[in-house]
């Protein structure tokens, strides 16, 4: 390379963008084949099953249209998708507002900042049968912590979740919760994404600390917020463990969610076709209300 | 000459040896169970004895979660790694036959001389599905009545030789609830399982006994919209919604251990628990026959042998009956978790009859009512408790929750 180098200059470039693009794809092939694998074959063949009847055990069966058609005549199914909205407008609020306030609170400095910050922070780390259980047991009717000191200041106490009109609020409660500290988190370090400066200038401009926010912090939250908006939309339509630990979906289907219905129907009747259109419809349903959202969002950037 | 004699009788020495080694090396056979609670270390005990008092078979034992049994099974029957042996409840059993999951045990029974007539008959019937035997059942685990000795004595309800005087009609249900309430308003006179588990077990075994039955004999068309499922349904309604006399959703288990029930309707394998528990005077005996005649809901283990991708391997299943001839002959000691052995001369023998509370509840196994043989087990049960949950929650009049049970079971076993 030394003695010609007009030819390093000319084949050094190819080849350094040959060995970049090797160690490239080198460093994405395993994680590509097994997201191939494990989850582009999987999504492609439940659609497949999707139009087929199949039970595992046998061969699936062409059924054509014949399990969607069936997915909108069935009660269950949209009573579970109503049970599944019900869940998302009544969590995804209160865990997203609670958790700005939070780290708005937690942003400030004072005294034990750090201890409360990993209190609040700390039942996300929790397994969810673990939250669910210390719920379950909080909650339970006769014996529970909660009803015995309702009883013990003379209110009457309701077999939480066991009833049709507490059951799906108190899973409310506990995923908020649990998940809170996630958001929490997110908005915290967002927070300290605000450039100092801002706010030195809204101080000189005798900004009242209203204003500062309604100007500043949440201007600058603005791409976090559409973050979090998006992602706790989705989670909390995807919920599923809260409601297979708490209540099975009972009393007598009253919380029962879309995503719990899907596996009902997969892996307690093992209706693989049908149980597959279920997961298509609610894939779908999920796109949309993000596409919405992202549009909607996107749109306040801009201004 | 001399030397061909020599190689030959080493060669034939070599040969005996290595046969017999092979011969004894010991048969492998695992064994897919779903025990975790008060009965897996009855289970263990029993596969670690029959292992150590014998040199030709070797169980080994595979805990599977119970809530992934059945989808983990039939991911293995498809993925050709089913276990050799796996236990099961009968009433799932249909729908594994007709897609030909498990192998038809009866010549296997007959070469190896299996005690099928010390079986317990109704129990022996519900592992046959089109005059063959795919299941060999190792329990029968019915409802029984568990009563509470010092609540009953409390409100006086003994009888002149000082045993407890069980309710036996509807009307003495209800006055038998009345006089608990009376005593202490806290108290639950029944606890009943009653949400999402089993609810309806009580109201099989109550429609049974009135005379009626919850399917048609093709396994499809529901029967239980009768006079006698409407009955039974009547007297579960007015015990819990109109008395208030079981508490919905509180574990029926947990009230009777915590001594809040005079009574529970439950499933046998409570007796483990509840006899664990100090300070609780209690009794078990079958459940009364209260529209006339006797019958209890119940259900079996029983163990399979799935049908393996490569045939059937006929030493395995030998091994496995072997296997199963002493597990159920040693049947007191599986009993111990609650369960009602199946063989009849376990019944009779010292070992079952010396332990407490079990023989009391014994013959309960004969009066046995089965969830009937149909393909969709789990569904047909949830529809049925997701409706006598509703009506215990007093969203639903008998009549609705009968018709809709009716339409809905319709369509699932279509």
């Amino acid at each position: 390379m030394v003695q010609n180098p007009q030819v390093s200059v000319h084949r050094s470039p190819f080849r350094k963008k040959l060995k970049e693009t090797l160690t490239g794809y080198l460093f994405i092939g395993p994680y590509f084949a097994a997201l191939l694998g494990l989850l582009f074959y999987p999504i492609l063949y439940g659609l497949f099953i999707s139009f087929h009847e199949w039970d595992i055990l046998g061969l699936p069966r062409y059924v054509g249209l014949e399990n969607y058609i069936r997915l909108v005549n069935d009660p269950v199914f949209w009573s579970s998708l109503r049970n599944t909205f019900e869940f998302t407008v009544m969590s995804s609020p209160p865990i997203i507002i609670i958790a700005l306030l939070l780290a708005l609170a937690l942003n400030r400095p004072f005294r034990g900042r750090t201890l409360f910050r990993g209190i609040f922070f700390f039942p996300y780390l929790l397994s969810i049968s673990v939250a669910t259980t210390i719920w379950i047991w909080l909650l339970q009717n006769r014996y529970g912590l909660l009803n015995y000191y309702l009883r013990q200041i003379g209110l009457t106490a309701p077999d939480w979740l066991n009833s049709t009109t507490y059951a799906m609020p108190a899973i409310v409660v506990t995923t908020i919760w649990w998940t809170l500290g996630f958001n929490l988190i997110i908005f915290l370090a967002g927070l300290q994404d605000i450039p100092e400066q801002l706010y030195e200038a809204a101080k000189i401009d005798g900004a009242t600390p209203w204003d500062t926010f309604w100007h500043v912090t949440l201007p600058g939250l603005r791409r976090i917020f559409r973050f979090v908006v998006i992602m706790q939309v989705i989670a909390s339509l995807k919920i599923f463990g809260q409601v297979y630990i708490m209540t099975q979906g009972g009393p007598f289907g009253s919380t029962r969610v879309l995503s719990m219905y899907l596996y009902e129907q997969a892996f307690t009747y093992f209706r693989m076709g049908y149980a597959s259109a279920i997961g298509y419809v609610f894939l779908v349903i999920v796109l949309i209300l993000t596409l919405i959202q992202w549009k909607l969002m996107g749109a306040e950037e801009r201004d | 000459m001399k030397r061909l004699f020599v190689i030959l009788s080493v060669t034939v020495i070599l040969g005996v040896l290595l046969a017999s080694s092979v011969l004894a090396s010991p048969v492998k056979v695992t064994y897919w169970t779903f025990f975790s609670g008060g009965d897996a270390e009855y289970m263990q005990d029993l596969i670690a004895r029959f292992n150590a008092e014998q040199d030709e078979v070797v169980i080994e034992e595979e805990v599977i979660p119970w809530g992934e049994y059945y989808t983990r099974l039939t991911a293995a029957l498809a993925g050709g790694n089913a276990p050799d042996i796996g236990i099961f409840h009968i009433t799932h059993l249909p729908s594994f036959v007709n897609r030909n999951a498990f192998v038809a045990l009866d010549d296997y029974l007959e070469d190896y001389g299996f005690p099928v007539e010390d079986f317990n008959p109704v129990t022996w019937e519900a592992v046959q599905l089109n005059d063959s035997v795919y299941a060999i059942p190792i329990d029968t685990h019915p409802e029984v009545f568990y009563y509470n000795v010092d609540i009953f004595k409390a409100v006086g309800w003994v009888n002149e030789d000082g045993s407890v005087r069980i309710p036996q009609t509807p009307d003495e249900l209800i006055e038998f609830g009345k006089a608990v309430k009376a005593y202490d308003p806290e108290l639950v006179p029944y606890a009943m399982d009653t949400a999402p588990g089993g609810a309806y077990r009580i109201w099989l075994g109550l429609l049974t006994q009135a005379g009626g039955k919850l399917l048609e004999e093709d396994g499809k068309t529901p029967a239980f919209n009768s006079p006698e499922g409407r009955k039974a349904l009547e007297l579960l309604y007015s015990i819990v919604v109109e008395h208030g006399f079981s508490e919905v959703g509180t574990s029926a288990q947990l009230l009777f251990r915590e001594q809040d029930a005079a009574v529970q309707i439950g499933g046998v394998w409570n007796t483990g628990v509840h006899e664990k528990q100090e300070g609780l005077n209690f009794g078990a005996t079958m459940v009364p026959p209260i529209f006339g005649q006797r019958a209890n809901w119940a259900n079996s283990h029983a163990i399979i042998v799935p049908r393996q991708r490569g045939g059937v391997d006929e030493a395995k299943i030998k091994a496995s009956l072997a296997f199963l001839d002493w597990m159920t002959a040693n049947g007191a000691s599986w009993a111990k978790a609650g369960h009602i052995p199946p063989r009849i001369s376990v019944l009779e023998s010292e070992d079952f009859n010396s332990l407490p509370y079990r023989p009391e509840y014994a013959q309960a196994a004969e009066y046995a009512v089965f969830l009937p043989p149909t393909t969709s087990p789990s569904e047909l049960e949830n529809v049925l408790n997701e409706y006598i949950e509703a009506l215990y929650h007093d969203q639903l009049t008998v009549e609705e929750a009968l018709n809709r049970m009716e339409a809905e079971v319709a369509n699932i076993l279509r």
